[in-house]
């Protein structure tokens, strides 16, 4: 027996991969060795060969027989065993490569924690781009949804249309399973003490239908609901039957007092049931029919949203045509409602609701990429280092029989492990920072239920993790196993370091190059994004922040609306409460705070009814609102406490209103009829007298590019409608004391009227620039993270350098160099790639900065200044990051350095 | 031709029980590595012949305990040079061994009890 027990075992390790050939002539062989054996035994009694060949076949059996199936056998065994070599390989490998991470807890942290800060990030983002753009609507089948839009010229189009618009589409347009409309209402449920009222929606017959929802219990709003004198019937919302009706199945039929009527209970909607469009109020507590009346059917404001669910399998030209060919016929039917530049549009959700925050969250998706670059590269480059360092130990293992295949599948494995690991982590991480980016943006950004946890982020997480660690850990392999490899057996990669590490300094040097380029493009985004932040809040408004403080209301009593006469002494009571109040300076009452929403309502100058058609601010004020807000009066008077009901209604306009309509003469005097088109044909109101000019205030938004055109009423002389309630606005020096008294005052004149919502002026400011800080605050975290890779980069690839050469570096100082030439050469080796990757990176910033320009304010995209800030600042961290190995190798004792090795 | 006369395996000397080769097989090797010849050859010396065996059943037996791991395999010389597979007990094998000599001992003094009893109740 020539065979060894070693030789055994090292065909195990090393098996080579028979081929089918191999085993079908081992088996052969074997056979044949058998027969050959008996025919010599055989001939030695006496026989012929022929004769001793025919004795030892027959005594055999059917050879043909068992050759085929000991073949068979052989392959099916060869086959599986082969299979469970490689199983125990990757087994194999995936044990060492645990149990040797194990040891080094601080690289498996570091590794781990990097690559969870890239694809966590990815992820988070990915799931707010997911749930917000791609997929935001909760209905089934939501890609047939579409909203109809109004467009005005070239404008950009309101994701809603007029009732009567919407009512002739629903008749007419053929392209729609069910066109729907809804308008939000308020109720009391029970009598007037029963609590605050309930948010509900009054709704179309299509309602249910278009978004694709069963009543739980008993049946939706049908047509005959609908008809004149039909029995009053309401459908509960899931969340108010839970909460208030005790989840009972037997509430069908049961009368149920909404204010001051009484509907009967016929059904019980899903609570999945979820309505985004209404925004806060998106899970309804009650449903009702909504009765379009002529009144509303020939009213011509945009205040409908329109949502209807398409026929399956048509085409966008097709959807296109019908809403031309219908909108034409509406033309042509009620020529007077339709403005020449007017038409309709199919829009989508985001489209009706955030078009800016959809061209935002690619953007900062596309961030994420390049932080998730930016991670991989400095993943690689802390792998790189890794495998360095135990240059060694591969040598031994590549001499010892293992191919550069194996030393890669080894990093493969270790990569595999901490990509495994990093998933897990990605995962929770991009979990809690999608609830951070919701905070970030006050809650307008996703709901609840799109904040679960959805199995397809899960996985595009895992397999995102798990194919950069295999990229990451291949190209690693690869290259640490390409150069000087043979050379760290001979003599350890230090002292025969210039060939093989010039080779992995080039590799290292690279990638810190990349990873600095992309630390520049982002550093000059969140450079331009932070500028036009505090460019924004350094606007001037044109009114004050500081010291003012505001109540308003959400949800007014239906009795204000009722009788106009309660709201204009409700606010007579609190303002004389607060102003009696110490503390405060002054008072006032306003129907809409600065950059809060407002009434947009067209007005016409009497006398020139060709030229005032056109959207207009509306502002219904308290006398002494303009001097406390210190908005500038140039031209008349302010509203007096003489301009109540009775007398005469007078108006303030903004200058901008009066270059456009009222620059023939002085404005002062001149006379405006405000709700109207064109001159009001009947319902004519009275109309205001132009008192005084405001000065134009950026009070829609601080980065509105052009004044508003501006009406300001006085609020004493507003007969309800709009406004039932102003909001209330106070100067005070201490905060608390403001919004004490402004609660007090509150529920003092009227205890019914519900907690109103207190807020500094300064608040209301930083909540409008709400979508500008969630895009700052994020690409300056993006900025942050890449500003500390790179910097651990360059501190790797310098520390690495130092180490490499520390006897070269002995050796120079032992011939004189002094420590700063030391430092010197140092931070110039690990700062070189950094400005290289610096150079390109502000190339591509140059390039890349452009897709910010929407979200810029007051800086162009190419902006010196930031360019130059950021530039200096990345490589004030790159020579930071070099200096502090550069100190480490200054100090080496030249005697020690040469000794060594 | 006394030494080679044919013996149907149907009718005649003692037929060999299921799964018996198996154990046979294992027990040969157990004295050492040997080729499928060399196992036969030893089989039918110690039985002196009584036994018989249709030889080209022996191989797929070998194959089948070398998949399960009773046996390793490995090509070697003999000792007149030629080059044959040798099989020998694996660890596993050698249990298996124990453990089938101890059922077929079992087996055995059960069989003996009943034909070795002297009939009729009572």
């Amino acid at each position: 027996m020539s065979a060894s027990g070693g030789r055994w075992n090292l065909r195990r390790v090393f098996r080579l991969p028979t081929t089918r050939r191999r085993l079908h002539d081992d088996v052969e062989a074997e056979l044949a060795f058998h027969l050959e054996g008996r025919i010599e035994e055989i001939m030695r009694d006496g026989l012929s060969r022929d004769d001793a060949e025919r004795e030892a076949r027959r005594r055999f059996g059917d050879y043909q027989r068992i050759e085929r199936e000991v073949e068979a056998m052989t392959i099916r065994s060869e086959r599986r065993r082969t299979m469970r070599d490689r199983i125990e390989n990757v087994l194999g490998d995936l044990r060492y490569a645990t149990r040797s991470l194990a040891r080094q807890p601080v690289y498996l942290a570091v590794v781990v924690l990097t690559l969870t800060l890239g694809v966590g990030a990815t992820a988070a983002m990915f799931h707010a781009v997911d749930r917000v753009i791609l997929h935001p609507l909760p209905y089934p089948d939501a890609d047939r949804i579409i909203y109809l839009g109004t467009t005005w010229g070239k404008e950009r189009p309101i994701g809603a249309v007029s009732a009567g618009r919407f009512q002739f589409f629903h008749d007419n347009s053929r392209i729609f399973e069910g066109l729907a409309t809804m308008r939000p209402v308020e109720a009391t449920l029970g009598d007037e003490n029963s609590g605050p009222p309930i948010a509900g929606i009054r709704v179309t017959p299509d309602f249910l239908r278009v978004v694709g929802a069963k009543p739980v219990l008993g049946r939706g709003l049908v047509a005959r609901d609908y008809e004149p004198g039909a029995p009053p019937v309401v459908v509960l919302g899931h969340g108010l039957w839970a909460t208030r009706f005790g989840a009972d199945s037997n509430i069908l039929g049961r009368p149920v007092r909404l204010d001051s009527s009484v509907y009967s209970v016929v059904g019980v909607l899903p609570a999945s049931l979820e309505i985004p469009e209404l925004q806060e109020e998106s899970s309804p507590g009650f449903f009702l029919p909504l009765v379009l009346t002529p009144e509303q059917l020939t009213d011509r404001g945009a205040n409908y949203t329109a949502i209807g669910r398409l026929r399956p399998g048509l085409s966008n030209a097709q959807v296109a045509e019908d809403i031309a060919s219908t909108f034409a016929a509406f033309r042509r039917k009620f020529p007077e409602l339709v403005e020449k530049t007017d038409a309709i549009a199919p829009m989508t959700f985001e489209q009706t609701t955030a078009p800016d925050l959809v061209s935002q969250l690619w953007i900062m998706l596309g961030a994420t990429v390049f932080v998730f670059l930016l991670a991989c590269a400095n993943v690689a480059n802390i792998v790189y280092a890794r495998a360095l360092t135990r240059g060694r130990e591969f040598a031994v293992r590549a001499a010892l029989g293992a191919g550069r295949g194996r030393i890669v599948r080894q990093v493969l494995a270790e990569m595999l492990v901490l990509g495994a690991l990093s998933t897990v982590t990605a995962t929770g991480a991009s979990l809690a920072s999608v609830r951070g980016l919701v905070a970030l943006a006050r809650g307008a950004l996703l709901r609840e239920s799109q904040l679960r946890l959805d199995p397809r982020v899960v996985l595009a997480t895992t397999i995102v993790a798990l194919v950069a660690s295999l990229v990451i850990g291949l190209a690693v392999g690869l290259a640490a196993t390409r150069a000087g490899f043979t050379r760290s057996l001979v003599g350890s990669a230090r002292a025969g370091g210039l060939g093989g590490s010039v080779a992995h300094r080039g590799a290292r040097g690279f990638l810190v190059g990349l990873e600095s380029a992309i630390a520049m493009v982002l550093l000059a985004g969140a450079g331009l994004l932070i500028t036009s932040f505090f460019n924004v809040m350094r606007v001037d408004g044109g009114f004050r922040r500081e010291g003012v403080y505001t109540a308003s209301f959400k949800r007014i009593p239906r009795s204000y609306s009722s009788d106009v006469e309660l709201g204009h002494r409700f606010e007579r009571r609190v303002l004389e409460s607060l102003r009696s109040t110490p503390g405060i300076t002054s008072a006032a009452a306003t129907a809409t705070l600065p950059l809060r929403r407002g009434w947009n309502l067209p007005t016409t100058v009497e006398g020139h009814n060709d030229l005032s058609e056109g959207a207009t601010e509306w502002r219904a004020i308290s006398p002494g609102y303009l001097g406390m807000m210190d908005i500038r009066i140039v031209a008349g008077r302010d509203i007096s406490e003489s301009d109540v009901a009775g007398n005469p209604p007078v108006a303030l306009v903004s200058e901008a209103y009066v270059k456009k309509f009222l620059s023939d003469a002085n404005p002062i005097g001149r006379r405006i009829l405000v709700g109207c088109y064109k001159g009001c044909p009947e319902r004519h109101p009275t109309p205001v007298e132009v008192v005084g000019v405001v000065r134009d205030l950026r009070d829609a938004s601080l980065d509105q590019t052009r004044p508003r055109r501006t009406i300001w009423v006085a609020w004493s002389q507003v007969d309800g409608g709009f406004s039932t309630v102003p909001a209330f606005v106070v100067r005070a020096s201490d905060p608390s004391v403001a919004a004490a008294a402004l609660r007090r005052a509150i529920s003092d004149a009227d205890s019914r009227i519900g907690a109103p919502d207190v807020a500094a002026m300064t608040d209301i400011v930083s909540a409008s620039l709400s979508w500008r800080r969630f895009s700052m605050v994020l690409m300056a975290c993006f900025a942050g993270v890449a500003l500390m890779l790179t910097c651990v980069g360059i501190y790797g690839v310098a520390s690495y350098a130092v180490s490499q050469r520390i006897q070269e570096i002995g050796l120079r100082m032992a011939l004189g160099a002094r420590p700063a030439g030391v430092v010197a050469l140092v931070v110039r080796q690990g700062a070189t790639p950094a400005a290289i990757g610096l150079v390109v990176g502000l190339g591509g910033a140059l390039l890349l900065t452009r897709v910010l320009s929407k979200l810029l304010f007051g800086v162009g995209p190419r902006d010196p200044v930031s360019l130059a800030v950021v530039t200096f600042v990345l490589l004030g961290v790159a020579v930071a990051a070099s200096y502090v190995p550069a100190r480490r190798a200054a100090r080496v004792d030249p005697a020690g350095a040469l000794r060594a090795e | 031709m006394p030494r080679h006369a044919p013996v149907a395996q149907q009718s005649g000397d003692v037929g060999l029980l299921r799964g018996t080769l198996d154990l046979f097989i294992l027990k040969t090797l157990s004295w050492g590595p040997m080729h499928g010849l060399a196992i036969l050859q030893w089989i039918e010396q110690v039985t002196k012949q009584r036994l018989q065996i249709e030889e080209g059943a022996l191989y797929p037996a070998l194959h089948r305990m070398e998949d399960k791991g009773w046996l390793d395999a490995e090509w070697g010389h003999t000792d007149a040079g030629r080059r044959a597979k040798f099989y020998r007990l694996s660890p596993a094998g050698r249990r298996q061994l124990a453990a089938e000599l101890a059922r077929w001992n079992q087996y055995a003094e059960a069989a003996a009890l009943i034909l070795e009893a002297r009939g009729g109740a009572a």
